[in-house]
């Protein structure tokens, strides 16, 4: 990563971090989806139905406590990681539109410097700590790290632009590139 | 392969005007205007080319102040207790926050992020582009939150 060259005066980005800035996670439960290859999975959170499973939390760590209050709301966010992933660049050609290549962080490549990822799922129901949902495109087997409730007035911001994804000929809702 | 621990390591900061968590906002409302930027590695600045097209982010960071892990608890905006997978309360397992900014700027591998309710000098973990398709669902339920009137932060509340 050094080899880039750098435009401006290094900033102090770690000097501003009040701790030590790492953290060590460890998964609180499983994700138990239909998709047990990389290629299988599908891109994120189209919810017509597809993408059933279950996060089963963890026994013995009291998390059917943690979950009371859930089953009150629609959506739950996911943070799980990408834990077949390994590796990154900073450029990525997504698998959506022309094969060009974009900064990672424009998009939700799963190949990131700290591989979480993040996706919003329908919940089906709860029973103790196994919660059934729908919309998931995580891959069976993968950690869990942490869930929040959806709140549309923190989450939800309909005028929001999709940057390069606007401006793909078939709109932002397109399928992926053939293969 | 589960890992069965695993070590994050900070891609930058997240700098705001709330230096206290008595000065930080409830997350959503009455923080529209709040402005704030986002510090990334220098290293790093190939990743951020095309972002300036989304104009909101998902910023995932680290909690790094946050007390104990209580697994029920009252709230910010509850004395009730809740489950703390029913709330964003910053004291959870594994300390990973979730803000969602607005993008008004970037200058290098600075992003100036309007809407922040982080604590000043916060341990940056992920962006990620916020994108309707997948991220919004306007017509979610609020959960306990929804008969909840707005009101400051409970004081002492941790």
């Amino acid at each position: 990563m050094t080899s880039h060259p750098r435009r401006k005066p290094e900033k102090s980005y770690t000097a501003a971090f009040a701790g030590t800035g790492e953290l060590t996670l460890t998964p609180i439960g499983l994700v138990e989806s239909p998709y047990r290859e990389r290629f299988g999975v599908p891109r994120q959170g189209t919810l017509d139905g597809a993408g059933r499973g279950r996060i089963v939390l963890n026994p013995g760590a009291n998390f059917e406590q943690a979950l009371q209050g859930v089953a009150g709301f629609d959506m739950l966010w996911v943070i799980y990681g990408f834990h077949l992933n390994s590796g990154w660049n900073p450029m990525v050609t997504p698998t959506r539109g022309p094969k060009v290549k974009r900064g990672l962080f424009a998009t939700r490549a799963p190949h990131r410097p700290n591989p979480i990822g993040l996706t919003a799922v329908k919940i089906l129901g709860i029973q103790g700590r196994t919660i059934e949902v729908e919309g998931l495109d995580i891959l069976d087997g993968s950690p869990v790290y942490d869930l929040k409730p959806y709140i549309p007035y923190a989450d939800a911001f309909p005028a929001a632009r999709s940057g390069w994804l606007d401006e793909l000929p078939e709109g932002p809702t397109g399928p992926d590139r053939p293969s | 392969m589960t890992p069965a621990a695993w070590t994050l390591h900070p891609i930058g900061a997240i700098r705001s005007p709330w230096k206290t968590k008595e000065q930080c906002p409830i997350q959503g409302a009455a923080l529209q205007q709040a402005l704030g930027s986002v510090e990334l590695d220098p290293a790093l600045e190939p990743g951020l080319t095309d972002i300036e097209g989304f104009s909101h982010l998902m910023l995932l960071y680290r909690f790094d102040r946050a007390g104990a892990i209580e697994l029920v608890r009252p709230t910010f905006l509850d004395d009730r207790p809740h489950g703390i997978f029913a709330s964003r309360h910053p004291c959870r397992p594994n300390g990973i926050g979730l803000s969602i900014v607005e993008l008004v700027g970037r200058e290098g591998t600075v992003l100036s992020v309007r809407g922040i309710d982080v604590l000043d000098a916060t341990p940056l973990l992920d962006i990620k582009p916020y994108i309707p398709r997948f991220d919004l669902f306007p017509q979610a339920s609020n959960g306990w939150v929804e008969d909840k009137g707005w009101r400051d932060k409970p004081v002492g509340r941790e």
